[in-house]
């Protein structure tokens, strides 16, 4: 009777999994859901309208509803601070709330938890009042304190975030980042002060979101870093802001300290002296002493940065009960429960201080649902069944199918309420190719380091660029000044080899070649081939989708592939050889490799297709499609590439904070990247103009700067530019204010102003709601898509 | 026998040190780190680069890199925590950190998904089993009949469907049945408003969700289960003690299932013991393309960002499972066959 036994065992073990997994499932308390209406209205609350949130006109709703929003990925914690992947971030734009923001649709900035801002004429202050009366969602009074716990939770060191790089700005002259402080000026208002002039000290905050204080007052036995730094009153040293600079200098920790820390206090005691007067031993041992006093308060201050980064985990929200105990939050939701793997259930936020024009607390919805799912074809099956709301983005192959269905009503009783296709513009990413422009040599050599033990440590020198020939560098761009170890590098001089091979590298450097591969990528049949018809050529580096700061007038390449030819005998490339292929101007055979990210099919199209094209010009591409981490591999620590096809994104759409990819030194410059000096008259003309992008007086002064960086760029070809993708999302039509754009995350960014309309809502319009102007009279916000586009294999573009 | 599982227990120690090692070395060899993507954000300054590295363990507090055996040897035996004061007891004492990519303990993280697996799998071996014992039985019984023929064509048919073709074609019934009578669900476990239900509505929410993954994944298995059970049963049938029973003029049923069945059961414990095994790690693929919320997308995902610490919590437990799963058909193979004895 073996067999109906193990029958029964792995029956009664299956029913009791069941059960168990019941137990353990969706239960802890029961989702409330409260739009706050008895709760008190706080003094400085924002009133909606089509003047204080862009990209209206808004029609007032009604309660009531749910929205779900099927998208790829878990949320991988709820602490944005430590997390800024895709899925955190859409959640903070759910729930949470900044101070200053910037508007998904306008792409501009509008105050949001500040009631006002004011940045000083020579750019280099923001003073921000705070709106009063404001609670967090638990019902407990939003106020400064709580600004200033997230600016220093931001800025503890241990914790790692890159929330902290948009709040420093790179000095020009050293290419050195230096950090933004911040004030108390009362009670209601702050200071952040930056070092050198920035003109968007505004964009700043944008999602620098808001955490309770209260929720994380207990963490590392009550700890608070701010209350707790050892006094600098009580030490009583006097510094000097070259003694500053030269302590911040000593470690990434230091600067961090000094910089954010310590330099308000410094200035508010008024002991910054001149250079030099700082320099008694009995002041220098005072600030010993207090560094000593540091270094104390730096353990403690790990611990609680551990404790933080903790904090605010998934695993807190999988009951409504843990979420409603754990979680408060300024934003229009809150996060009310969170079902491992599977979705994140948020309800309005009670307390959330924004009003429609007829005095309703936002938000209009009871629920948001974020659903997980694994891929694109789940999100598109979730939508086009009806269980998903919003479609965001649709992928180009399915915008032809999912247009056929449009405004159809599904079957009873599932919620097939019609949907459009919005086309909402181009994507704000870059996709482009590019070669190694990179002139260093480089030699790993054994030399002591501080604790004198033999190390092996990479050197750089650029034999042929003459101003600094005779130079040594470490990580390409920092001097070796060193008089022993210059010594012993002169002595290891014949190890130096070059990263692009000499002959290859003058080929690259030659405009005309640059020019001629351009003039040999097909960008048409890119964007109709490859995309289906559903992306357009790429120009440049900011395109369309930039509202602010396209220049469409850019120098253009377009495909010819006879001027392609005149451009490589003008590069010195005439003579070919005895197998056809043209040879270098100083008479080698030339091929080069060309890598992409083989998991991105349509950037191996490309490559083949701008093989293709080098082939009838008689020159040899070979096509080496990489995983995504050995192509980060070329690109960021061994350099040995010729040619990549890759794109860019992600960034602010104004361009001050790109200074990475635009100026020389600049990591992300990464056709030559952290150069020392400028190794063309034009990067160093583009080094110049990008300070006024930087720091220039009005918007339009900057953007005339920068279109004037771009059409350099173009010339130039630096990056050679292939398609920009169109963002296509569609959205169930009673969604009320559905308004998606092409910031991120483009479909839900206004969350707060949807509204469900009623049961049976008519196809192709948002729903009327009672008490609101017929939006069918008003312009869509985007245009829907008007021809059916033909059919093609074109896969997901990944976005990385 | 407490002696035998002992031993067998002890065995595994040396065992899961040469997989931690091995995972630890291959994810090493592999290019790149967590940070690593993070880097070509034009946002992410290298300032903040190096301040991850150092706080993520790549390198100490001087900026000097972190060799790949101290990183192992921290993760296994253990180290200084964020301050430096305490002793953090490491994946020898059972603690297998946090996830770099979560920030929270990889076991906590792990449990609820670890739970959907073994739940889909284990409704997959039910159906598997359920439906491959008795048809190879049936088809044993009837060798070489029409029944047996068409039991072999279909058991190789399934045998040679991959896993991500059956996971598709069932995600495809479950879209297209949005338009009939019947809605299957395209994925998770729960509907999205489960919560607001009582206990035995979402039981039967969860079952609902739970057959076409289950189904999917379990049609697999029974090709190969049916194919075994029928080679076992005829090779019994075959033998000497059968033909006797016959002649001593036992029924037909009596013989099949008294004398047969149970000696042909055996081997087919042993597979049980292996199938175990697989519970963690068999659904991967139907998980991610059915979107069943188990432990797959979190390991891929796991594997996609360099998450060490998660990567190899998840390899060292598929291992644990294989070698228990042995232990455990080995003891149940001594308990069914009193001629096999442990020692």
């Amino acid at each position: 009777m073996v067999a109906p036994m193990i029958r029964f065992i792995v029956g009664s073990a299956f029913t009791a999994a069941l059960l168990f997994s019941l137990g353990c499932g969706p239960d802890g308390g029961k989702i409330v859901v409260d739009h706050g209406t008895n709760n008190p209205v706080p003094e400085d609350r924002l009133i909606v309208d089509d003047s204080t949130v862009g990209g209206g006109p808004w029609t007032v709703g009604h309660y009531g509803g749910a929205v779900i929003y099927p998208t790829i990925g878990d949320p991988k914690s709820f602490n944005w601070v430590v997390n800024n992947d895709q899925n955190t971030s859409d959640v903070g734009r759910l729930a949470y709330s900044d101070l200053i923001s910037t508007n998904k649709y306008t792409q501009r900035t509008e105050p949001e938890l500040a009631k006002s801002f004011e940045i000083s004429p020579d750019n280099t202050s923001i003073t921000v009042h705070l709106r009063k009366g404001l609670q967090w969602s638990d019902g407990e009074p939003y106020t400064m304190d709580d600004v200033l716990f997230t600016w220093y939770a931001v800025w503890n060191p241990h914790i790692s975030t890159p929330a902290r790089d948009a709040l420093s700005v790179q000095d020009p002259a050293t290419g050195e980042d230096r950090y933004f402080y911040m004030e108390k000026l009362d009670d209601w208002t702050l200071r952040v002060v930056s070092q050198k002039p920035f003109a968007i000290l505004d964009r700043i905050f944008s999602e620098i979101w808001m955490v309770p204080r209260h929720e994380f007052a207990d963490i590392a036995g009550h700890f608070d870093p701010v209350k707790e730094m050892p006094s600098i009153e009580q030490a009583g040293f006097v510094i000097s802001p070259a003694t500053l600079a030269a302590e911040a200098r000593k470690s990434s920790d230091a600067k961090i300290y000094w910089e954010v820390w310590f330099q308000p206090e410094l200035k508010r005691l008024g002991r910054f002296v001149a250079d030099g007067a700082d320099q008694d031993p009995a002041n220098l041992a005072k600030i010993e002493a207090y560094l000593t006093q540091v270094t104390a308060w730096d353990k403690r201050m790990s611990t609680w940065a551990a404790e933080f980064s903790a904090g605010w985990s998934t695993d807190l929200a999988t009951t409504a009960n843990d979420a409603a105990a754990h979680f408060c939050t300024m934003g229009p939701f809150r996060i009310a429960r969170y079902e491992t793997g599977q979705y994140a259930v948020y309800t309005a936020n009670p307390f959330y201080w924004k009003f429609d024009k007829t005095g309703q607390r936002l938000p209009y919805l009871d629920k948001f649902y974020i659903w997980t799912v694994q891929n694109q074809d789940t999100m598109m099956v979730k939508f086009s069944s009806g269980e998903g709301d919003i479609l965001s983005p649709v992928l180009p192959t399915d915008v032809a199918a999912l247009k056929k269905t449009e405004h159809a009503v599904g079957t009873p009783g599932y919620r097939l309420d019609g949907y459009t296709v919005y086309e909402v513009g181009a994507r704000l990413q870059d996709n482009h190719y590019y070669f190694n422009l990179n002139r260093a040599w480089r030699a790993t050599i054994k030399v002591k380091n501080g604790d004198g033990k033999d190390e092996d440590t990479v050197f750089y020198r650029y034999p042929d660029v003459p101003s600094i020939a005779d130079r040594f560098y470490k990580d390409f761009k920092i001097e070796v000044r060193d008089a022993a170890m210059l010594a012993t590098l002169h002595q290891h001089l014949g190890e130096f080899k070059p990263i692009v091979e000499p002959s290859k590298a003058k080929v690259f450097q030659n405009v005309w070649f640059r020019r001629a591969t351009s003039s040999a990528t097909d960008r048409e049949a890119i964007a109709q081939n490859i995309f289906a018809g559903l992306a357009k050529p790429g120009w440049s580096s900011i395109g369309p989708g930039y509202k602010d700061w396209h220049s469409p007038n850019v120098t253009k390449f377009p495909y010819d592939l006879a001027k392609a030819a005149e451009y490589l005998d003008r590069a010195g490339m005439t003579r070919r050889g005895s197998d056809g292929y043209r040879l270098t101007p100083d008479g080698k055979p030339f091929s080069f490799t060309i890598n992409t990210n083989a998991n991105n099919e349509q950037r191996v199209q490309i490559a083949t297709l701008l093989a293709g094209a080098l082939q009838k010009l008689g020159i040899n591409a070979a096509i080496q499609p990489l995983d995504f981490n050995s192509l980060l591999d070329k690109i960021q620590s061994s350099f040995e590439f010729d040619c990549i096809i890759l794109g860019l994104g992600g960034g602010d759409v104004d361009q001050a904070s790109n200074g990475n990819v635009y100026r020389s030194g600049g990591f992300t410059h990464v056709w030559a990247t952290k150069q020392p000096v400028p190794m063309t008259p034009e990067e160093a003309e583009v080094d110049k103009i990008f300070d006024t992008v930087q720091t220039g007086a009005t918007l339009q002064e900057r953007v005339a700067a920068m279109n004037r960086i771009d059409e350099i760029f173009c010339q130039q070809q630096f990056y050679i530019h292939t398609y920009v993708n169109t963002l296509f999302v569609a959205g169930r039509n009673d969604i009320g204010n559905f308004k998606p754009a092409l910031m991120e995350n483009n479909a839900y960014w206004n969350a707060y102003l949807f509204y469900r309309g009623e049961k049976g809502a008519p196809a192709g319009g948002v729903a009327a709601a009672p008490g609101s102007a017929p939006t069918a009279a008003a312009p869509p916000p985007a245009i829907p898509v008007t021809t059916a586009a033909p059919a093609s294999s074109a896969d997901a573009p990944a976005t990385r | 026998m407490i002696t035998y599982i002992l031993r067998r227990l002890l065995v595994m120690i040396p065992l899961l040190l040469a997989v931690s090692l091995l995972s630890f070395g291959i994810m090493l060899i592999a290019k790149g780190n967590y940070i690593d993507t993070m880097r070509q954000n034009p946002q992410i300054k290298a300032e903040t680069i190096k301040q991850f590295e150092i706080n993520y363990g790549f390198k100490d507090r001087q900026g000097h890199e972190v060799p790949g055996w101290k990183r192992y040897l921290r993760w296994l035996v253990g180290g200084q925590d964020a301050s430096g004061d305490k002793f953090v007891c490491g994946a020898i004492c059972g603690n297998l950190g946090d996830s770099m990519e979560f920030h929270q303990s990889v076991v906590t993280l792990m449990l609820p998904r670890a739970w959907a697996t073994f739940l889909l799998a284990l409704a997959a071996t039910v159906i598997a089993w359920s439906v491959a014992i008795p048809l190879g039985i049936w088809s044993a019984t009837k060798q070489y009949s029409v029944t047996d023929m068409s039991l072999t064509v279909l058991g190789f048919v399934g045998l040679s469907i991959p896993s991500v073709v059956s996971s598709l074609f069932f995600l495809l019934l479950a879209a297209k049945s949005h338009s009939w009578f019947i809605h299957f669900p395209t994925g998770d476990m729960h509907r999205l408003d489960a919560e607001d239900y009582g206990f035995f509505w979402r039981l039967r929410d969860l079952l609902w969700h739970l057959i076409l993954p289950a189904v999917a994944l379990g049609v697999i298995a029974i090709a190969s289960y049916m194919r075994q059970m029928r080679g076992q049963m005829l090779e019994v049938l075959n033998s000497d003690f059968i033909r006797t029973a016959r002649s001593k003029g036992l029924s037909e049923r009596i013989v099949i299932w008294r004398h047969a069945v149970r000696n042909a059961i055996n081997p087919m414990i042993t597979l049980f013991g292996y199938s175990l095994a697989g519970l963690l790690s068999g659904s991967f693929v139907i998980e991610i393309v059915m979107n069943w919320p188990g432990l797959a997308p979190l390991t891929l995902n796991a594997i996609l960002k360099n998450d060490v610490p998660l990567v190899m919590a998840d390899l060292l437990i598929a291992a644990l499972l294989l070698v228990l799963g042995n232990l455990i058909a080995d003891i149940m193979l001594a308990w069914a066959d009193p001629r096999i004895k442990l020692a």
